[in-house]
């Protein structure tokens, strides 16, 4: 029964603090917020490309053809040099420059140039530059076909230029012809909500615990643990108390994080068994580090200092931030070395892959290895803490 | 001047004394700034393919598409193709998803074009990839396109009544030059993911966190009740204020020169100018400094303000894009984030790094940041000397 008191006296501590209620509940919203829209349903990402266009029809077709692909979308500029600024920033991935006298030049029978600024080292430039080109090519063949047949006399150049079109539509010649293959693939599990949600459980039970570990100190420095200890309690019961006050904070912030995604954006957890064991075993390594940080430091300060920062960056480790499969394969294998990754993986075999409890042995096994070796050890010191 | 000074230095000592501060100003942005550098190193969001090809034609034609077009230079860092025997292996390996895309070259392709008929390559895309799909149908269409050109203005100018005879007319098409050509403008970009933007932005965020204390030294000074003692010194108001506000500017300094200093090394990360730089930087902390200032004078104990500045600095983070590169997200989120003044310095971070120049390429960046710290420095200050003088 005292275990209760002391657990629920903790959980209740970090409700009485105001701000703690923005860290808790607002801080995880806007997260998933602003990163679950911005990452919204990407699967692969979109290729942006800035095109500066003359205006004329021929410019006009030429952007929209660049435009039709499925995955590029062509922002438009105004001034050449703006459009090289955004290149640099990488705001767009490549920028199209038909010169203002695009459709002039070639209705005068010249040589119009279209210049396409790409920084060469960039993975997606030969991307861009394939289908640009291809674009080009297409709308070439025309043109060169009514100036050709215009300048044999067979009408005028536009109206040449409209019977090319029409003879390029019609089927012969050299044609391309194209089949998708292979089963279709699943949406990919990488962006929008239903990536983010997990992780934000994953992270904030973390920097929670880790944050609110200056509790434990407190209490220490405050001697309120020597007090209990005066009255007829015996250690184990205050150990336990202090314990299972550390993992209610855990669970708490879980669940906050659960309800809220779930209600708001009708995240799915996948299969309600495994997603309750991902989370309560995750609980149980924070409930750990948690213990163990207030054990560990000597002041709250350090660990207010401490906890956001090491949780932001497991985090970042453990692909709470974004996808690890977006990272070189060092950084994927060293962020292994934390519980967050083992969890990320957990979530993304149960959602992603919608498997069940027996998809994700391997990572509830070694998240509960790490549960096995923090708990005892911070029992240990709590213990020692408590007594000395 | 002098008080002011011994006050800063204090100050400092005490604030180096605590530890916390160490690991907010260096450990703590360090580290992350290396993950994320480390974690984004690579060459851009990123598009590799591998291409399969099936070359059953072995034609003059044939091995102009496959060394040429696939091989050429442009696709050559980061398409990899694969030569394959049939059909049906290059099929395989597109519908396992092994490549992007593969092409089949049939028997007789080069054949047919020469002589006029019909002519088909095959681009077999796989349904798991996305973009390298449509790059290889992009290059096979082009590659037919030019194949075309010829015949396309031979048959325009047939059908327009040119009565020449057509071989003729194929022969001075041939000769023709395509009427749009396309150049490379090649520029270098800067890695939004990169140590020039990580750097700065981990440093930024970090500075919510160091630089709020001047305020809070001040209301612990109140709450130790050492304030109205330095009251009842002879001082004036503002010495009190400029030695409290001193070691504050310090330390975040510090920190922002280490952090830039580590990117340099660790990274090669650049910012060109090297005054400029310093320019920026100083107005960086300054304009932090305001934004804080404010808001912990709306505190009315140590732990208030401390939260008080952690939330706003979090909050502004995420909107001026300390934690995501701001121009690669939608446009909205990229106007929100120039509101912001960590947003607007981390610009001029990027905007130096990127477009290089000096003092006239972020000169806008600049005055806003300055603004926002001369104006939260302003009602600071008025706030704070009431707590001096109170």
């Amino acid at each position: 029964m005292k275990i209760w008191t002391i657990a629920l006296l903790s959980v209740r501590r970090l409700g009485g603090e105001r701000t703690a209620l923005f860290y808790v509940l607002l801080l995880p919203l806007m997260i998933l917020l602003v990163v679950g829209s911005a990452t919204g349903g990407a699967g692969e990402a979109r290729l942006e490309v800035g095109m500066v266009s003359g205006g004329g029809p021929l410019a006009t077709e030429l952007r929209d053809r660049v435009d039709a692909y499925p995955r590029v979308d062509v922002v438009s500029y105004d001034d050449p040099d703006e459009l090289r600024d955004a290149v640099r920033r990488r705001t767009v991935l490549a920028g199209i420059v038909l010169g203002s006298v695009y459709d002039q030049t070639l209705m005068a029978g010249g040589t119009a140039e279209v210049s396409l600024i790409v920084d060469p080292a960039l993975d997606a430039t030969a991307a861009m530059r394939s289908m640009v080109s291809a674009a080009v090519t297409e709308q070439a063949a025309r043109l060169q076909a009514a100036r050709f047949a215009s300048v044999r006399a067979a009408g005028t150049f536009d109206e040449a230029l409209e019977r090319a079109g029409t003879i390029a539509r019609e089927p012969g010649g050299t044609t391309v012809e194209s089949a998708t293959v292979g089963a279709p693939a699943d949406e990919p599990f990488v962006g929008g909500f239903n990536y983010q949600a997990p992780a934000q459980v994953i992270l904030f039970v973390f920097i929670t615990s880790a944050a609110a570990s200056g509790m434990v100190i407190e209490s220490r420095r405050l001697g309120v643990t020597r007090r209990m200890l005066a009255t007829p309690t015996r250690v184990r019961t205050v150990v336990a108390g202090e314990g299972m006050g550390r993992f209610g904070i855990a669970l708490t912030q879980a669940l906050i994080v659960f309800v809220v995604s779930t209600l708001l954006f009708g995240v799915r957890w996948g299969h309600p068994v495994g997603a309750a064991l991902v989370i309560l075993l995750f609980c149980l390594v924070a409930t750990g580090v948690g213990l163990l940080m207030g054990t560990t430091l000597r002041t709250a300060e350090q660990a207010g200092a401490i906890g956001p920062p090491l949780g932001i960056a497991l985090g970042m480790l453990g692909g709470c931030m974004w996808p690890l499969e977006i990272v070189p394969t060092p950084m994927r294998v060293f962020g292994h070395l934390f519980p967050h990754a083992w969890a990320m993986d957990a979530w993304i075999g149960l959602i992603g892959r919608g498997e069940g409890v027996g998809g994700i042995a391997v990572e509830l096994g070694v998240l509960a290895a790490f549960a096995a070796v923090l708990l005892p050890l911070s029992v240990w010191r709590l213990r020692r803490s408590v007594v000395g | 001047m002098r008080h002011a000074l011994v006050i800063a230095g204090k100050d400092l000592k005490l604030r180096l004394r605590d530890r916390s501060v160490l690991i907010v100003a260096f450990v703590a942005p360090l580290a992350l700034a290396v993950i994320l550098g480390l974690a984004f190193g690579g060459t851009g969001p990123g598009f590799r393919a591998t291409f399969a090809v099936a070359d059953l034609d072995g034609s003059e034609m044939s091995r102009t598409f496959v060394e040429q077009v696939l091989g050429s230079p442009q696709l050559s860092g980061s398409v990899t193709v694969r030569e394959v025997s049939g059909a049906e292996q290059a099929e395989r390996l597109a519908a396992s998803g092994d490549v992007s895309a593969a092409f089949v070259v049939p028997p007789g392709f080069e054949g047919s074009v020469r002589g006029g008929g019909e002519a088909t390559l095959r681009v077999l895309r796989s349904s798991s990839s996305r973009v390298g799909a449509d790059v290889a149908e992009a290059v096979a269409r082009g590659f037919a396109d030019r194949l075309n050109a010829t015949r396309l203005s031979v048959i325009t100018a047939v059908a327009g009544g040119v009565g020449e005879d057509p071989a003729a007319l194929a022969a001075a098409a041939a000769a023709e030059e395509p009427p749009v050509r396309l150049v490379d403008a090649g520029t270098s970009s800067q890695q939004a993911g990169g140590p020039e933007y990580f750097g700065p932005a981990m440093a930024i965020f970090f500075l919510f966190f160091t630089v709020g204390f001047t305020a809070r030294s001040l209301l612990a000074e109140r709450e130790s009740g050492t304030l109205s003692r330095i009251g009842a010194a002879p001082l004036r108001g503002w010495s009190v204020l400029a030695g409290k506000t001193l070691p504050a500017f310090v330390i975040g300094l510090t920190s922002m020169f280490v952090m830039l200093t580590a990117m340099r090394v660790m990274f090669g990360a650049s910012w060109g100018d090297p005054l400029t730089l310093a320019v920026l930087t100083v107005v960086t902390v300054f304009g932090i400094f305001g934004v804080t200032a404010v808001v912990q004078t709306l505190a009315r104990n140590q732990q208030q303000a401390d939260s008080y500045a952690g939330i706003v600095g979090i909050v502004l983070a995420l909107l001026g894009g300390n934690f995501f590169p701001i121009d690669q997200l939608p446009g909205a989120v990229r106007q929100i984030a120039l509101v912001t003044p960590n947003g607007r310095a981390l610009r001029a971070f990027g905007d130096l790094a990127a477009l290089g120049g000096g003092l006239s390429t972020i000169w806008t960046h600049l005055v806003i940041v300055a603004g926002f710290g001369a104006i939260g420095m302003l009602i600071g200050a008025v706030r704070m000397r009431r707590v001096v003088e109170a």
